[in-house]
């Protein structure tokens, strides 16, 4: 029994489990729904399991099929990594549960919108996060991304309409594009190198300029991926174009992988490259994408396209971690890494009610949506929250990411960066209102197509109150991350 | 121990009658009760022995009562006063419709005014001085017609400027004084950096209720419009508790306040003179009684500025300004509420009754007036002054007697031709004489006329008043009088020879019109300056940006888009080919 | 009582007592008016009853603390000094009164469990804020307070109010932001946040002198928004087109008595009013508050909207607590802190009046107040007791604050607060008293409606009227603001 709940099973399962599910769902569509919300509470109870082995234990390490790095697939999983297993459970759980109302059709002229597509698609991307969540070398990473990309293209498209069908077009043509830099970086590493696993590269001393170079590509073409002002312009027609769960994974998690990738790289593989200039370029663009992003987000007309516009400000925010990380190590780590947490759920929790919004009213733009918020309170309670959690009020976890980052940006004397964050945060504050304030517009006439089910607006207030915990009870979370914080020392 | 139970209720009676009069269902029975208002604190006054303690842990900033010398002369003048008045008032408002409100504001002046004889810290005081005066304004403008109106809103500002001065002086005291008591004030002043300073603020902040000149321009406007007793009270006894704060905040004797004091003696006898002119001109009656007022307050300040000036003089000087504190008190009462029953009868006896608390007033000899300015010049003569005090003192007589005379023949014509003011409101012609309407007028006059005979008793306490019976004295008060009256004689034959000259006449209020079209101006400039909100500014600025850079915003990025969607594709390429190429080299 | 005098969970049962119901009350409908009644009184009552015993603790010498680790080495505290106590104290017992006033004023309209939620958070906010035993907890709270009133101030959802709430934001999160940074900075720095009576940043970073001005002025800048102090009081007028229980919330129990209390914390728990003079930074801010107290009276006066006068007299009047605090010595603190609970009970009795005056007879306008007093006798007879209070005549609550700013004042040697002092009072009676006078002398125009207010909104008039007479006129008492207000000088200065 205790073998079953050894790391050397839950490490594969945690990947393999959505998988199969994936599997069972193309398999057959009638038992799709059912198949998904078992693998959801399955991951997400094998997430907890290996979320309480690593706290009891420290990070755990498997070797599949026996052969070690670099050959051979090895998986890994420290603090960091479990805290992103189980954010990512629970907004899975969310969206599964959402899912399984969001699709239904409404009146009967609705034709099945694609749900049958959906949850083989939304089962493989879970998998695909898991993996690069565990992954430890380049050649693995390279094959989750593209595990990645491809389903979440299809997601975008799954709509079908003219406009999402471009949209994801243009998100494959330039996620392929990443790819390709990405792959072309893992290249070269390879022949300088002679390994992919990020340990040993960092040991392989390999030549700077090669690194250099390979960094360069690999960090371009994720910053495709992440969405990095100036290549975000994929990102607000995709996400606002996807269906809400979808949006929700998209915004919420696939942005961060690609993120979270970048950051190892940088923290794991090539510690030195913090020197160099181009950290303090990543953060340009971050400060760029964050003032950008938030000022394009007040100027749009429908909700999914502010949410959407605000993941490319918040994204700006994580890459704001790279010039920092040198003088202010801790606050900056952790700080960037609960921020990325806490804004995953928030901006997983926002698309839900958005969705909500939209299949409650038949659109979300704001002039329709006015006066709503008396007919929708659990819809607009979540929206509220979640977009505190935004704007980095307390108490939600996106202040103590805020607080953190400014302390960072503080101590280490770069005051500049505390001056980008806090005006980031109060033109948050500024698009989030943006949406409230059609709660409180008097009462239209107005009248709803139908009255939301739970399953779309249950998940949305789980999932922003789970931010606000992370608000509230951020010892714990915090402490691992301090324990997993990389040891920088070139 | 019955003296202390005594003045708790000499303060707390007035307070109770006040309270009570707040609950309608009591309201009927107060009225009927008013007059006995001050009747515990004429009882205190005269059975009081002085340095009698009292105090009131808790209350307010712990309060402490008492009487001492100077509150006890302040004490029974205001007390005899009140009586007077009050009871007058119950006849005199018999056929006014809001004849309560009336006795409800006058209960609750009359709390204020009693209470700051008796109490012996400077928060209480200042406390009881701002019920007077707040409360007052019932009083003033009880006809509500336009005049009181004004009149009203006159008050009000100066009595808003003087309780503001008073606030100043108060923070300068209190904040070096040990604790509140009068006791601690001259140790107070003793260990200001400014102590001159101080002392002139208050000088002038009380100086408002005392009708100092220039801050006098509320009283000729106030005195006519207000119901008669109100006027007596106004003239008679409020006026003086602008008196006893200069006398209880200011330690005369304890140093030398020369700003303070040079301001006060040429204030006072420009006042004497300025305003005996000022009030020979006026028409109404109880205008002239009001600069008759401000010319005689102009002695006090006299008085009250040589005593600041040469602290050695203080003593005698304070006993000046008491006396002449409480026998202008009563000679003015008197002439007041000699007019409502002029308005009853004019028989020549009832005329020579009233105009004889006018030459008390005067300082004819042998009476009270002529022993007060006795012992103020008696008191002035012990220093050199750059100016003949003595001299400029005795033609101010000349004038006081001039407006005693004014104001018989005024009071002696016919109703019809008074203009109608508060005390005959409705061109009421006559009034019935009631023994309320009376007795309290006959009472005044009495004690008015004799005041020769006990006044030192009262002010036993503060020093020996000098006998006025000596020759010199008597030739000093006699030839101001009698030079009066044949001026005012002359004047009445000239009048009767040539009808057709008309007296050139002085606005009521004389310098007031330019203060308020002062006022005005400043508003006018004003007003504008206080309309910037730079608070908006940033919030209107940002609505501004938003409104012309949003359209060019969403262009550029809709643009950018376009752009990027694919040459941003070719340029990723062309980077790609070029590091291929640099890294395969 | 022991244990209740021990017990460290008094001041979370405080916060609770509001936030329990607050939430409760989020999921009730609209019709359970019964229960939604019941729960708000409860949780007023209970509140008081929880004061009252700390407030017994701490005149005994007993000091509540409760903590919560959130971060490593940042820890949500709640401490119930003297200080705090005055601000909790203060707020649970307007609480009671508010939350009555209300019940009333709200009855039969729309949205009201909204209302009462989002009220009682905003009440809990504030308790948060005054037991803040730190700079952390005190910003979580403060925030917290921006977006719980945010509701309030948009509640009748008409375009001129969201507009209007639009406008609170922008200034309120603007200045919380700034205070955000400061407090981050001041961690940075001085690597602590805890208050210590006398503060504590002459000893960590007394050296760093131009960075701990820049803070201080970074701190006051985000604070001042809440404060209204001159120019960033702009939100504050705009801000009463709420419902009179809003306002009153907004001026007297909340959000402007937030920002006056943070003032107060940060010169007299971070930095010491000795280390701000030192820097000279006290005497910038007391200059600051001058000009806001000339200002605000100054356009008070052009007011003819009731509401907008009261508005800009408050912006006039919070600043005499700056104003108090930013001078050193014992006796101008007093002042500044007794006037933190004066000031709040007289202006919120000025606003339950005005809202009186809205609703029964539809006045809003001062030139539409005459004969008000023939109209609604004890609602204006309220209205005088408490514009006194703010002309500052004895015996009244306002008189004592001032008072013991002027001597403070005169103690410190700055005749030129002496002068404000003096010149706002003759202002505040210049804007005060036509009110007075047009309620008491005029008379009502033919044909207007008479009636008094229901009692729901009388009492609470009534309450705190007598609140503000009696603070004054029983000032000496033991239980008096200013004796709980000597306690924190005396703990201070040691006195």
């Amino acid at each position: 029994m205790s073998d079953i709940l050894s790391p050397d099973v839950l490490l594969p399962a945690v990947v393999l489990v959505p998988l199969l599910g994936a599997a069972v769902a193309v398999a057959s569509a009638r038992a799709a729904a059912a198949t998904a919300v078992i693998t959801a509470l399955l991951t997400a109870a094998i997430a907890v399991l290996l979320g309480r082995a690593v706290v009891a234990g420290g990070a755990v390490t498997h070797a599949a099929g026996a052969w070690g790095a670099p050959l051979g697939i090895e998986m890994h999983a420290d603090g960091v990594a479990v805290l992103l297993l189980v954010v990512t459970a629970a907004i899975g759980i969310c969206i599964t549960v959402y899912a399984t109302s969001y699709f239904r059709p409404i009146f009967e002229d609705e034709e099945d919108r694609g749900v049958r597509f959906f949850w083989p698609l939304w089962l493989l991307i879970w998998a695909a996060l898991n993996a690069i969540f565990v992954a430890t070398d380049l050649f693995n990473l390279y094959v989750c991304l593209e595990l990645l990309t491809l389903p979440a293209v299809a997601m975008v498209a799954l709509d079908g309409d003219r406009e999402a069908v471009a949209a994801a077009t243009r998100y494959l043509l330039l996620s392929i594009a990443g790819s390709l830099l990405f792959l072309l970086g893992v290249a070269i590493v390879y022949s300088g190198s002679g390994t992919l696993a990020l340990a040993a590269i960092r040991e392989s001393g390999m030549d700077a300029r090669a690194a250099a170079t390979a960094l360069t590509l690999m960090t371009t073409g994720l910053a495709v991926k992440a969405a990095l002002v100036p290549l975000h312009v994929w990102l607000p027609p995709a996400h606002a174009g996807a269906p809400a769960p979808g949006s929700a994974v998209l915004s919420g998690l696939v942005v961060k992988a690609a993120f979270i990738i970048v950051l190892r790289l940088w923290t794991e593989a090539f510690p030195g490259s913090l020197l160099a200039p181009g950290a303090d370029l990543l953060g340009v663009l971050g400060a760029i994408a964050v003032l950008w992003g938030s000022l394009l987000a007040l100027r749009q007309q429908r909700v999914k396209l502010v949410i959407a516009y605000s993941t490319v400000a918040q994204v700006g925010y994580l890459f704001l971690v790279f010039p920092l990380l040198l003088e202010a190590p801790g606050p900056a780590w952790s700080g960037t890494m609960y921020h990325l947490l806490s804004h995953a759920l928030a901006k997983a929790a926002l698309f839900l009610a958005a969705g909500a919004m939209l299949r409650a009213m038949g659109s979300d733009r704001l002039d329709d949506i006015a006066g709503v918020g008396q007919k929708l309170p659990m819809t607009f309670a979540a929206f509220g929250i979640a977009g505190l959690n935004l704007a980095g009020m307390p108490p939600s976890g996106g202040f103590i990411g805020k607080w953190l980052l400014l302390t960072a940006a503080l101590s280490s004397g770069q005051w500049w960066w505390a001056v980008v964050i806090a005006i980031g945060s109060l033109l948050a504050a500024a698009y989030v209102l943006l949406v409230l304030r059609a709660a409180f517009l008097q009462p239209r006439a107005r009248p709803l197509r139908h009255q939301p089910p739970w399953q779309l607006t249950a998940p949305a207030l789980a999932l922003a109150l789970l931010s606000v915990v992370l608000g509230v009870w951020a010892e714990p979370p915090l402490l691992l991350l301090g324990a997993t914080a990389p040891d920088l020392a070139p | 121990m019955t003296a202390a139970l005594l003045l708790a209720t000499a303060i707390a009676w007035p307070v109770v009658l006040t309270a009570a009069f707040m609950v309608r269902r009591l309201r009927a029975a107060v009225v009927v009760l008013a007059p006995t208002l001050a009747l515990p604190a004429l009882a205190l006054g005269f059975a009081g022995e002085p340095a009698l303690e009292l105090q009131v842990p808790g209350l307010f900033t712990s309060m402490r009562l008492g009487v001492d010398g100077i509150g006890r002369a302040f004490l029974l003048l205001t007390a005899l006063l009140w009586t007077c008045a009050v009871w007058h008032t119950a006849s005199y408002m018999r056929a006014d419709p809001r004849r309560r409100a009336f006795t409800g504001f006058l209960l609750a002046t009359g709390t204020g005014n009693i209470g700051l004889t008796l109490v012996q810290d400077t928060l209480s005081f200042y406390l009881f001085f701002a019920l007077m005066t707040f409360a007052a304004y019932g009083l003033v403008v009880h006809t509500r017609t336009a005049d009181a109106l004004r009149a009203g809103r006159v008050y009000i500002v100066m009595a808003v400027l003087g309780e503001a001065l008073i606030l100043a002086g108060l923070f300068g005291i209190t904040a070096l004084a040990t604790d509140a008591t009068f006791a601690a004030v001259p140790d107070a002043f003793a260990v200001m950096t400014r102590p001159g300073l101080v002392a002139t603020v208050l000088l002038l902040g009380f100086g408002v209720k005392a009708g100092l000149v220039p801050l006098h321009l509320w009283l000729p406007l106030a005195h006519p419009v207000a119901p008669t007793p109100a006027s007596a009270l106004l003239s008679g006894a409020m006026i003086k508790a602008g008196v006893l704060g200069w006398l209880r905040f200011v330690p005369a004797g304890e140093m030398s306040f020369s700003a303070a004091g040079i301001t006060a003696m040429t204030l006072g006898i420009t006042a004497t003179l300025a305003a005996a002119v000022a009030g020979t001109l006026q028409r109404d009656v109880k205008t002239v009684l009001a600069y008759s007022s401000i010319s005689q307050m102009g002695f006090v300040a006299t008085g009250f500025g040589a005593a600041l000036l040469v602290p050695t003089a203080a003593p005698l000087m304070v006993l000046a300004v008491a006396v002449y504190a409480v026998h202008h008190a009563l000679a003015k009462a008197a002439l007041f509420l000699a007019i409502p029953v002029a308005e009853g009868s004019r028989r020549p006896l009832m005329l020579v009754t009233a105009a004889l608390p006018g030459l008390v007033l005067a300082g004819a000899p042998f009476t009270s007036g002529a022993m007060a300015k006795a012992a103020l010049k008696s008191a002035l003569g012990g220093e050199t002054w750059p100016v003949p005090v003595d001299l400029l003192l005795s033609v101010a007589a000349v004038g006081t007697t001039l407006l005693i005379a004014r104001y018989v023949s005024l009071l002696a014509l016919a109703p019809a031709r008074i203009p109608a003011t508060g005390s005959n409101r409705g061109g009421q012609s006559s009034r019935e004489l009631t023994v309320g309407l009376v007795a309290p007028w006959a009472l005044l006059v009495a004690l008015s006329v004799v005041g020769a005979l006990w006044l030192p008793w009262v002010l036993a306490p503060l020093g020996e008043l000098p006998l006025a019976t000596q020759p010199a004295y008597v030739a000093g008060a006699l030839w101001p009088v009698a030079l009066g009256v044949v001026l005012a004689g002359g004047a009445l034959l000239l009048r009767r020879r040539y009808p057709a000259w008309t007296v050139p006449s002085v606005p009521a209020g004389d310098v007031l019109a330019v203060v308020e079209r002062a006022a005005r101006t400043l508003h006018s400039v004003g007003a504008p300056l206080a309309r910037i909100a730079p608070g908006h500014a940033a919030a209107r600025g940002w609505y501004w940006l938003e409104a012309r850079t949003g359209a060019g915003l969403d262009r550029a990025a809709a643009a950018y888009d376009r752009a990027a969607a694919g040459p941003a594709l070719g340029a990723i390429m062309v980077i790609l080919a070029v590091l291929l190429f640099l890294a395969l080299r | 009582m022991n244990l209740i005098m021990a017990s460290s969970w008094l001041p979370l049962l405080v916060l609770l007592s509001s936030l329990v119901p607050g939430l409760i009350i989020v999921f009730l409908e609209e019709e359970r008016v019964q229960l939604r009644t019941a729960l708000n009184i409860t949780g007023a009552v209970a509140k008081i009853v929880f004061v009252a015993l700390m407030l017994y603790g701490v005149t005994h010498g007993h000091t509540y603390a409760w903590s919560l680790p959130v971060m490593p080495g940042l820890r949500l505290n709640l401490v119930a000094d003297p200080l705090a106590l005055l601000f909790v104290a203060l707020s649970a017992a307007l609480w009671l009164v508010t939350t009555i006033y209300a019940i009333g004023y709200l009855e039969g309209s729309p949205n009201r469990s909204r209302f009462f939620a989002f009220f009682s958070l905003c009440v809990t906010a504030t308790a948060g804020i005054a037991l803040a035993g730190d700079l952390f907890t005190f910003i979580v709270f403060y925030e917290a307070l921006t977006w719980a009133t945010y509701p309030l101030v948009v509640h009748r959802g008409t375009p001129a109010s969201v507009r209007a709430g639009r406008t609170y934001l922008a200034y309120t999160i603007t200045g919380g932001t700034v205070l955000l940074v400061g407090i981050v900075w001041l961690y940075a720095l001085t690597g602590t946040v805890t208050f210590v009576d006398g503060g504590f940043v002459e000893a960590a970073a007394g050296g760093a002198v131009t960075e701990t001005r820049i803070i201080f002025g970074v701190l006051i800048a985000g604070l001042a928004v809440k404060a209204a102090i001159v120019p960033l009081h702009g939100w504050l007028p705009v801000a009463m087109v709420a419902p009179a229980p809003v306002s009153a919330l907004l001026h007297a129990v909340a959000v402007v008595k937030a920002g006056a209390f943070g003032i107060v914390r940060i010169l007299y728990s971070v930095y010491g009013v000795e280390y701000a003079t030192l820097i000279g930074a006290a005497q910038v801010l007391a200059v600051a508050a001058g000009i806001t107290i000339i200002y605000g009276s100054l356009r008070a006066l052009a007011q003819d909207d009731l509401k907008k006068r009261l508005a800009y007299s408050t912006v006039s009047q919070v600043s005499y607590i700056t104003l108090g605090v930013a001078i050193v010595g014992p006796v101008a603190t007093l002042g500044g802190l007794v006037h933190l609970m004066h000031q709040g009970i007289m202006k919120i009795t000025l606003f339950f009046c005005a809202g009186n005056l809205a609703e029964v007879h539809g006045v809003k306008k001062v030139s539409e107040l005459a004969g008000a007093g023939r109209r609604m006798p004890f609602t204006m007879a309220a209205f005088t007791i408490a514009a006194f209070g703010m002309i500052g005549l004895p015996p009244t609550a306002g008189f004592i604050s001032k008072l013991y700013l002027g001597i403070g004042a005169v103690q410190a040697e700055h005749t030129w607060i002496v002068g404000v002092l003096v010149v706002s009072s003759m202002l505040n009676a210049a804007y005060f008293l036509p009110i007075v006078y047009r309620a008491w002398f005029e008379d009502a125009p033919t044909g207007a409606t008479m009636g008094e207010a229901p009692w729901k909104l009388l009492v609470p008039a009534a309450i705190t009227a007598a609140l503000s007479l009696g603070a004054g006129l029983f000032a000496a008492m033991p239980v008096s603001p200013l004796e709980l207000a000597r306690l924190i000088i005396q703990r201070r200065y040691g006195l």
